[in-house]
């Protein structure tokens, strides 16, 4: 539902950056300066959402996938991709994808760490059909 | 064969030639198939050549502009479009390998917009598979092979949208469309020298069109100049019943009467020109230019100048703070890995052409309901701040990418390591389905393209047109074309 206390609560809801998180930001554009935003979102988030910043900006060699260590969560979530799609996949993959799943999972924190009101509706369109009635 | 230069020329000229019948729609589209055939190879940009259907096409063309029944700008004028467009009997092959022989048995909305103004279709031209949806990391991400740039073929033409790019800028179609899911049009007519228009989500059927996210994804137009864009957007914008998400606006593209030199005031006869007698509002981003490549920064800083002689330029405008990549990147891996579901689950994904690309959407298929639920509950708050903020501009302004085209062979990453900056304008337009206009604004390293972008409104493609058609009246870049053989 839409409602005025969910426009009103834009600003109050809005992330407010902090220096650190602003150099995150820019840390992590740099990773991709010229990739299509779809890619370079999903290299973005390492570094947008480190939860201990380095203290200088990080190269792009310091922020490399290599050097990412997955956490539990990731972990736990290449256990579900290896019970789904193991058979597909090679040990070679299976470091890559726990990699990746991190990226996923420090990107999501960002989102997960913005404030909403129960007001604030997803931005999903369906719409119930009316469909013509039965004639008796 | 017709002369390079007038392969080269902008659609409105060629249009006026057409017209007056001073060339013929058969020549014209003979000369870009010969050329699409020698060139389009090179460049890593065709996948299907359309020649019988493409002349049988510009023959009926021809006729009826003979018999007196011009049907508009358009009319006669050879295209291509990015191959995630269906188009009837003719292989859509998306760009990957599992799907090289898929052929469907209707066109697309856009096709047929294009088809019913008397556009000729040419070629289905080359992108990265699945438009990027698994995650490329390469510019080798295309069962054709790597999208090379015309202005220095050992780098990349920009994606997903690569043999679009490709194609325009090196003068083997007249116009193409290509689609942007969070920059695959604005990134290839960056890298090729283009002018790239990305319209209001909705504002063009997507109907016929490759799913990567549904509520994200665009199809527009990539032209060689700014008019251009609003020529060709004209046709393909509006209500679809076909697309539920499509909207019932309409893009009347301002023509101007006073252009043209047959007297009628007539489509087809438009130049560059601004149409608007005001100023337009004008934001630079804040640190627009901090640690990105010096000549993509010199660039945008001339650009300013010339802004400043028809704009009210507002400096260092703080853009709103919202997790703009997080958002679209859970958006793109949720709605990707359910789009592509069939693909996921087949095992195929091994098939792919790059290898983070065989990989991607296995880890995208765990995002969670919730998580992506929250980061489509955020985009509220995103637009209602980015409509408060629009109200001080007509447009905000960046380099559309912080550094020229990266180089074949070379992980994107890797490309250029010094270069740190940029902004967030991409996700964060394409977050809130804003349209977007990017022009040409000079060369970089190695000859290469720098671009400049404007975000607007959603729904205020004509004053990015406008603005677009004023800068280009006053600067050469659109004019300049690669050497290539």
């Amino acid at each position: 539902m839409s409602s005025s206390k969910a426009t009103s609560s834009l600003v109050g809801t809005k992330i407010r950056p902090t220096s650190q998180s602003r150099r995150r930001m820019v840390k992590a554009l740099a990773l991709a300066p010229f990739l299509p935003a779809v890619l370079s979102n999903v290299e973005l988030t390492p570094a947008q959402t480190q939860s201990k910043p380095e203290a200088k900006p990080a190269t792009p060699a310091q922020t490399a996938p290599q050097e990412l260590k997955p956490s539990p969560e990731a972990e736990a979530l290449a256990e579900v991709v290896k019970q789904r799609y193991g058979k597909y996949l090679t040990d070679e993959q299976m470091v890559e994808i726990k990699l990746g799943l991190e990226r996923g999972v420090r990107s999501r924190q960002r989102i997960r760490a913005f404030k909403l009101t129960n007001a604030d509706e997803p931005v999903t369109m369906f719409q119930a059909l009316d469909l013509p009635r039965v004639k008796s | 064969m017709l002369s390079e230069d007038i392969l080269y020329s902008p659609v409105a000229s060629l249009a006026l030639k057409i017209r007056t019948q001073k060339i013929s729609p058969v020549e014209l589209t003979e000369s870009y198939l010969t050329r699409l055939e020698a060139i389009g190879p090179k460049l890593g940009a065709l996948v299907t050549l359309m020649r019988e259907q493409a002349l049988e096409q510009a023959r009926a063309a021809e006729k009826e502009i003979k018999s007196g029944r011009y049907r508009g700008p358009l009319h006669g004028i050879p295209f291509g479009v990015k191959d995630l467009l269906a188009t009837k009997g003719i292989p859509t092959t998306w760009g990957a390998a599992p799907y090289k022989s898929q052929v469907f048995d209707y066109d697309a909305t856009v096709v047929e917009k294009l088809r019913n103004a008397g556009a000729i279709l040419i070629a289905k031209l080359a992108m990265v598979e699945l438009a990027g949806g698994m995650g490329y990391n390469n510019p080798d991400a295309s069962f054709t092979g790597p999208g090379r740039t015309p202005w220095n073929t050992n780098f990349w033409s920009g994606g997903s949208s690569s043999g679009p790019g490709a194609a325009t800028a090196a003068g083997l179609v007249a116009f193409s469309i290509g689609s942007e899911t969070s920059g695959s049009i604005l990134t290839p007519s960056a890298c090729c020298g283009l002018s790239g228009l990305r319209p209001t989500y909705g504002l063009v059927s997507r109907h016929g069109a490759m799913a990567l996210c549904w509520s994200l994804d665009k199809l527009g137009p990539m032209c060689r100049t700014a008019d251009d864009c609003g020529l060709v957007l004209a046709a393909i914008a509006g209500k679809d019943p076909q697309d539920p998400t499509s909207v019932s606006r309409k893009f009347d593209y301002p023509l101007n009467p006073a252009a043209g030199t047959d007297g009628t005031g007539r489509a087809g006869v438009t130049v560059s020109t601004a149409t608007s007698k005001r100023r337009f509002k004008i934001g630079v981003i804040k640190d627009s230019t901090k640690d990105i490549q010096p000549e993509v920064k010199a660039n945008f800083e001339q650009t300013i100048q010339v802004l400043q002689q028809y704009c009210d330029v507002t400096p260092d405008v703080v853009f709103p703070d919202f997790p703009w990549g997080n958002v679209v990147g859970t958006i793109v891996n949720a709605e990707g890995a359910s789009a592509f579901f069939d693909l996921i689950e087949s095992g195929k994904l091994a098939e792919l052409q790059t290898p983070r690309d065989r990989i991607g959407g296995y880890t995208a298929s765990v995002v969670s309901a919730v998580d992506y639920l929250q980061a489509m509950r955020i985009r509220g708050p995103m637009q209602r701040a980015y409509q408060e903020f629009m109200t001080q501009f007509d447009a905000v302004i960046a380099p559309t990418r912080s550094a020229v085209a990266p180089p074949i062979g070379v992980d994107f990453d890797k490309a250029y390591p010094e270069v740190k900056g940029g902004t967030p304008l991409i996700p964060a337009g394409n977050a809130v389905g804003a349209p977007a206009l990017c022009v040409p604004n000079g060369f970089g390293q190695n000859g290469l393209p720098t671009s400049i972008q404007f975000l607007g409104a959603p729904f205020s493609e004509k004053i990015l047109v406008e603005i677009g058609n004023a800068f280009q009246a006053r600067t050469p870049w659109h004019e300049k074309h690669p050497s290539i053989s």
